[in-house]
């Protein structure tokens, strides 16, 4: 399945919990801001916000990351743009 | 059934109760809570502050939802006695709870100076963070000089207040009893490009003074030992947290700068666990026990201690981390930073506004604090990880 993640840089604070339970999703970058990468990878340009492919596995530890953030900066959406988290 | 009491509805007490849920369906979970709200975050509270973000957003958890989870919370309650022997505790309210496994994750308390007039705020939960706001509110009706705030302490808190102050345009002095920022932690060198941030944004620093607050009803400046007089509109708190050991020491658990307990959080008492602030942790990556308040990791420690609970005992395995800023300036602190306990602390400059400060046991990176470029963080935490120590 298709989800779409995003960062919310304006509130992110580098805490990089993110980052310890997903880090083949999130990466910190110079700003110590949190990005968005596919599967490790970053294909294109840095960004805020990627639509990746996942597993049902994958996705719940997506969330665990997004549920690890002190200030919500992170939000995962469906293929239909449902919000999964925050919920 | 299994009874399980947990002390604290703080992040580290509610993950543990949610993830106990998951695991164990029929387990009876009661949350007593010292303050009246629902889980919030703690973290979110300097941008509410700073109007960033609406009130309600700072909540994470609803009262339908502990409902929902079968999670029984007694709200504004403290306890009076624990009991480990006879297996259980009394409330503020008089109520004796038993129980078969007790979590306790009551966090730090924090260090006050006593006796303050009104306008000294500190900044624990979001109460304080509601009294903050209108205080802030006053300050900025003030004009010119008189638009003007003191911050007490050289930690995190005081950062988190400089920021809000500079935020608002309320002019800021910085008393500290040590030699800067952090100067328990930090060696001359990463104090010296704090400090020449501070100042570079009209931040004015005292360092190692003394302090008395002026002011009846309501505060009016700050004392200094060397018997100058600092005016304030309000004065921020943040002089750090301490472990509320007569507590627990009194109820015969093993205390030391916190509750004592393995890497799996067990105390030396059957059943009893300790996880969050409060928590003296023995970090394996680290080789040694560390009490670390920050809220990753008292939500990893929840989330540990609720599989051992539910029969998988599981190591707490974490390298801790913590990341702030001061004006922008970021600031990580990764694994233990405590500079008594380092055999070796080597700093270096990386360039004028950053520097690395890495410390060593038994030969080993065992912590690091990042000024400026945090970029060597990913590489840092990794070494630090793959330290074994023999225990």
């Amino acid at each position: 399945m298709n989800i779409r993640i995003v960062v919310d840089p304006d509130l992110c604070i580098g805490a990089a919990s993110c980052v310890t339970i997903a880090p083949d999703t999130f990466v910190m970058n110079t700003e110590n801001k949190a990005e968005v990468i596919d599967h490790g990878i970053m294909p294109d340009a840095p960004t805020y916000e990627r639509t990746v492919e996942v597993t049902q596995e994958e996705l719940d530890n997506i969330i665990l990351g997004a549920q690890s953030c002190p200030t919500l900066a992170i939000s995962v959406f469906d293929e239909n743009g449902t919000q999964l988290y925050p919920a | 059934m299994k009874r399980v009491l947990i002390l604290g509805g703080g992040i580290a007490g509610t993950t543990a109760a949610e993830e106990l849920r998951k695991l164990e369906v029929d387990a009876e979970i009661t949350l007593v809570e010292q303050e009246h709200h629902p889980l919030y975050s703690r973290v979110l509270l300097p941008h509410y502050v700073k109007e960033k973000i609406a009130r309600e957003k700072v909540f994470l958890k609803t009262w339908e939802w502990y409902a929902q989870q079968r999670i029984e919370v007694m709200s504004g309650v403290r306890l009076e006695v624990i009991d480990v022997k006879n297996r259980f505790v009394q409330t503020s309210e008089g109520r004796e709870l038993p129980f078969d496994v007790l979590i306790l994750a009551g966090g730090g308390e924090l260090n006050v100076i006593g006796g303050e007039p009104r306008g000294v705020s500190y900044l624990r939960g979001v109460d304080d963070a509601d009294e903050l706001v209108g205080l802030i509110k006053e300050t900025c009706m003030k004009k010119g000089d008189e638009r003007c705030a003191v911050v007490i302490g050289g930690g995190f808190i005081a950062l988190e207040y400089i920021n809000i102050f500079s935020h608002f345009g309320i002019r800021c002095d910085v008393v500290m009893r040590g030699s800067g920022f952090w100067s328990n932690v930090l060696s001359d060198c990463a104090q010296k490009i704090l400090a020449k941030k501070a100042i570079s944004e009209g931040v004015v620093l005292h360092t190692g003074q003394t302090f008395e607050i002026v002011g009846d009803r309501h505060a009016e400046g700050v004392r200094l030992g060397n018997g100058s007089v600092l005016s304030a509109a309000m004065i921020g708190v943040g002089i750090g947290m301490h472990a509320d050991v007569s507590f627990y020491r009194d109820a015969g658990i093993q205390i030391d700068r916190g509750i004592i307990v393995n890497e799996y959080l067990e105390t030396r008492d059957a059943d009893v666990y300790a996880i969050g602030d409060g928590a003296e942790v023995l970090d394996i990556h680290v080789g040694r026990r560390v009490v670390y308040g920050n809220w990753m990791n008292a939500q990893a420690q929840g989330r540990t201690v609720a599989k051992t609970i539910a029969g998988q005992r599981t190591a707490f395995d974490l390298v801790s981390s913590y990341a702030t800023n001061l004006l922008g300036m970021h600031i990580v602190f990764i694994g233990d930073v405590d500079r008594r306990a380092a055999d070796e602390v080597k700093q270096r400059s990386t360039s004028e506004e950053s520097c690395v400060e890495e410390f060593y046991r038994e030969g080993k990176l065992v912590g690091a604090v990042l000024v400026g470029d945090v970029t060597p963080r990913a590489a840092i935490t990794a070494r630090i990880k793959e330290n074994r120590f023999e225990m």
